[in-house]
């Protein structure tokens, strides 16, 4: 089928289709141009700066710098290199997931058992669970509710504490595609993300409950964030999904799942919900690409696979659906099969899929 | 693998020598996958009564006429292949075991003699050469020779040895590889055949020598 | 003219194949899932040589190896290579009689030569593959054993020499440090070794793209090997060796209508 409006990197697979994603003249996104700018970039000078702002915010009698966690690869790579290697104090914040994986849990225990303060959130379990329907439904994102809460749950530790930096993993815009306007920015003001983050659905998604119900969900006028900094540490370091893994493997002793995830051949990353899977799978539905070519740019970014290589691997995994753990999401959904199923079918983009035999298929084959 | 004695009578056309060395598995498999059934056996009634025999071999010259001659499977071969004018064809050891001898340390075994050859250790005759010679070379024979019909010269097959064939006669050169020396490569002598490679382990063109040796019959 | 080789290395843990990262193992699928997806009998018809090692960290069931192995041996006609847990001269017999031509052998080099020297007088130097894992540490490389998991206290060189005085005739060398990134084959090991006098090398751990293979074989090594399931399904093979054509690498040539 030859593919008019949607196109892919030449260089990856990432598509048109993904949010805010740029191209270059020669048609390779700006993930990749990024993955080559960073062989020959100055680490050095990016290392300086990452030094004056640790410096700046580096406490005698507090925490200096809050690491939002999931107990998984990434946070845990942040938190270490702030700790031993810049000898901050880090306060790590994590927010507990909905439908958690005992691998998830686990992981999650053995980054606390290895010596790092974690803060763990739980908000009110109802109103998220409803939060993270009304984002599967109306939005198409069953995490909604979930990622809302990191937002503003972190903020308010932040806030609560007096501490005002907090360092986020990669900028998943800049390391796997999307909108390149804050390439050169290494700090950003948290009240301003704020009222970026929290424009759009955010108000109408959040009726009906009682004001008190929202305290993670939502800010108040005394919530004043123009002190705190935000940063990313893919500015000051190149970011290395795998190295991070590593890491986290031989200091915080974190597990892999003993096969791939759904929709991928990876393993390692990801592991702490399955609804996580779900999130993908619709992702897949959306814009035709899921967390298989995802792990492909990965991986080719990196130069440990070829794009003709990462192709058979997209084809073979994006499509898989998570059918293991539907029954786990009717239930948390409190839906019927034919009500999940009826949601996914709304979510999925007719240009690019067509039901057969009750499976969404691809019209297109990724070039 | 033995099938049942119903089918004996069927079952004798092929005849693969046990006499417990080498990788019959593979052998019997690769027969099957060109539509042949054999049997494995070290009954002399049927290596006397069989359309063909098939003599493999894996490790040492010396062990394996040991076993073969402590089952008396020497004078039945010798019998089958001289008087009743049964093929055979021995591979890589099975080979070698069809040649006068081979000197295998200090001493010299004596081999079924059916062969004008003898078998001797691959010299180490350069600085590069890795013996025991194991890998893909490439055998250059002899466009007439029924084992090589319908394929092209120089191809590749898989050799396992540190022992070679050797000859003082210049026809049994047709068949040679060039491996800081030169060995033979296969012979075909009237109704006994050896190859010195694994043809069921050289993909497309070991099975099409093999056909074609099965073909013969 | 003695050819290089392309191996094909399948790990295979109770039924299933697996994926080495590090040494760490991804369950990938079963035999179907390698005959469906990876259409592997297509493609070993663009390999030299096939390896399948068991490396079951729990109690393998060699039932059911030994069933992988005549099924692997069914479906291709090249040689195949086995190993995982020998442990005795038994084993050995077990899997030559099941369709192995040649056997695989790591741990038992250094927990129990004179094992080895009953295989090697039945069936040949030949029949034995010397595997050695092993990581980089400064100035020197730290060998293992038990699948990676113990660290033995002589290094790489030293070992080596022992293997070879133990006598075999090829050596494989799988970099723990390299395996499963896809980041390329360790191929300066070959300069760190010493002498290994006319033993065959294998250079095993970290393919991940076609062209990695012509890497390898264009130095002294005698064979690469990759295990990497995910990298090669589909067309990997088939493009592998044409890689090594094209660079005019020495590889085997068959007949091919």
């Amino acid at each position: 089928m030859h593919n008019k409006e949607i196109f892919w990197c030449k260089t990856c697979l990432n598509m048109s289709t993904r949010n805010r994603i740029e191209f270059d003249s020669d048609g390779v996104c700006n993930a990749c141009n990024w993955a080559k700018e960073k062989k020959s970039l100055n680490w050095n000078e990016r290392e300086k700066e990452l030094e004056l702002l640790l410096g700046r915010h580096k406490s005698k009698n507090n925490y200096d710098v809050i690491v939002p966690i999931s107990g998984g690869k990434d946070g845990s790579y942040v938190t270490y290199q702030l700790k031993h290697k810049y000898g901050l104090n880090p306060l790590c914040v994590t927010i507990t997931p909905p439908l958690a994986f005992d691998l998830g849990s686990e992981n999650l225990d053995n980054f606390m058992k290895s010596g790092y303060d974690t803060l763990q959130i739980n908000p009110n379990y109802n109103v998220m669970r409803e939060l993270n329907k009304r984002g599967f439904v109306h939005q198409g994102r069953p995490l909604y509710g979930w990622t809302t809460a990191i937002f503003t749950a972190v903020m308010k530790v932040a806030k609560l504490h007096g501490i005002n930096l907090v360092m986020y993993g990669e900028d998943g815009e800049i390391e796997y595609g999307g909108s390149t306007e804050s390439k050169n920015k290494s700090v950003f003001n948290a009240e301003f993300t704020k009222r970026v983050y929290l424009e759009g659905e955010l108000e109408a998604t959040l009726s009906g409950f009682d004001e008190q119900e929202l305290f993670f969900w939502k800010f108040d006028e005394g919530d004043d964030l123009s002190e705190i900094e935000l940063a990313h540490w893919s500015y000051f370091e190149s970011w290395d999904p795998y190295r991070n893994y590593l890491i986290a493997k031989e200091h915080m002793g974190l597990k892999e799942k003993q096969g791939s995830n759904t929709g991928t051949f990876t393993n390692f990353a990801q592991n702490d919900n399955c609804l996580y899977d779900l999130h993908t799978y619709l992702m897949y539905l959306k814009f035709g690409f899921g967390r298989g070519t995802q792990d492909v740019g990965i991986d080719v970014r990196r130069g440990a696979m070829s794009r003709d290589q990462g192709k058979v691997l997209a084809q073979m995994y994006d499509s898989v659906s998570p059918e293991p753990y539907i029954d786990l999401y009717l239930d948390y959904f409190e839906m019927t099969r034919e009500q999940y199923d009826t949601v996914i079918d709304k979510w999925a983009n007719q240009d690019l899929f067509v039901k057969k035999d009750g499976i969404w298929k691809p019209k297109f084959e990724i070039e | 693998m033995v099938y049942g004695s119903q089918n004996l009578k069927l079952n004798n056309r092929i005849a693969v020598i046990d006499y417990g060395m080498g990788n019959i598995f593979s052998i019997q498999h690769s027969l099957k996958y060109l539509g042949y059934d054999s049997i494995l056996t070290s009954d002399p009634k049927i290596i006397l009564s069989a359309k063909i025999l098939i003599l493999p071999g894996v490790g040492s010259f010396k062990s394996a006429m040991k076993k073969i001659e402590d089952m008396r499977l020497d004078v039945i071969i010798r019998e089958a292949v001289l008087d009743n004018k049964i093929p055979i064809l021995g591979i890589c050891l099975g080979m070698q075991l069809l040649t006068n001898s081979s000197t295998e340390e200090s001493s010299a075994t004596k081999g079924l003699g059916l062969v004008s050859a003898s078998t001797i250790k691959l010299k180490n005759t350069h600085q590069k050469i890795k013996i025991p010679h194991i890998g893909f070379n490439n055998v250059e024979f002899d466009k007439d020779m029924s084992l090589f019909k319908g394929l092209t010269n120089n191809l590749d097959f898989y050799f396992i040895h540190s022992y070679m064939v050797v000859s003082d006669s210049k026809d049994f050169y047709r068949a040679y590889c060039d491996y800081y020396q030169r060995f033979i490569a296969a012979f075909e002598d009237n109704n006994v055949y050896g190859v010195q490679f694994h043809p069921e382990k050289s993909q497309e063109n070991g099975l099409k020598l093999l056909k074609n040796f099965l073909l013969k019959v | 003219m003695l050819k290089k080789r392309l191996i094909f290395n399948l790990l295979h843990s109770n039924g299933y194949f697996m994926l080495s990262r590090n040494f760490t193992l991804q369950q990938v699928g079963d035999i179907n899932w390698l005959r469906d997806n990876y259409k592997f009998w297509e493609s070993s018809k663009f390999l030299d040589e096939i390896i399948i090692l068991d490396v079951s960290r729990t109690d393998s069931d060699f039932n059911k190896f030994i069933d992988t192995v005549q099924n692997v041996v069914k479906s291709s006609f090249i040689p195949v290579a086995v190993g995982g847990g020998i442990k005795r001269l038994e084993d050995v017999d077990q899997l030559i009689r099941s369709g192995a031509d040649k056997v695989v052998i790591n741990s038992m080099f250094y927990s129990n030569p004179d094992e080895i020297k009953k295989i090697t007088s039945k069936y040949g130097i030949q029949s034995v593959i010397a595997s050695i894992d092993y990581k980089r540490n400064k100035n020197f490389d730290e060998v293992y054993i038990n699948n990676g998991s113990k660290k033995i206290e002589i290094d790489l060189v030293e070992h080596i020499k022992r293997v070879i005085d133990v006598g075999v005739g090829e050596i494989l060398l799988n970099s723990m440090d390299q395996d499963g990134t896809g980041q390329g084959f360790d191929l300066d090991v070959i300069n760190r070794i010493g002498d290994i006098k006319n033993t065959s090398l294998i250079i095993s751990g970290g393919a991940g793209r076609v062209d990695h293979f012509s890497e390898a074989l264009i130095l002294d090594y005698d064979a690469a090997s990759t295990a990497n399931l995910f990298n090669f399904i589909g067309d990997g093979l088939r493009c592998s060796r044409e890689d090594l054509m094209a660079k005019k690498i020495n590889i085997p040539v068959f007949d091919r209508d």
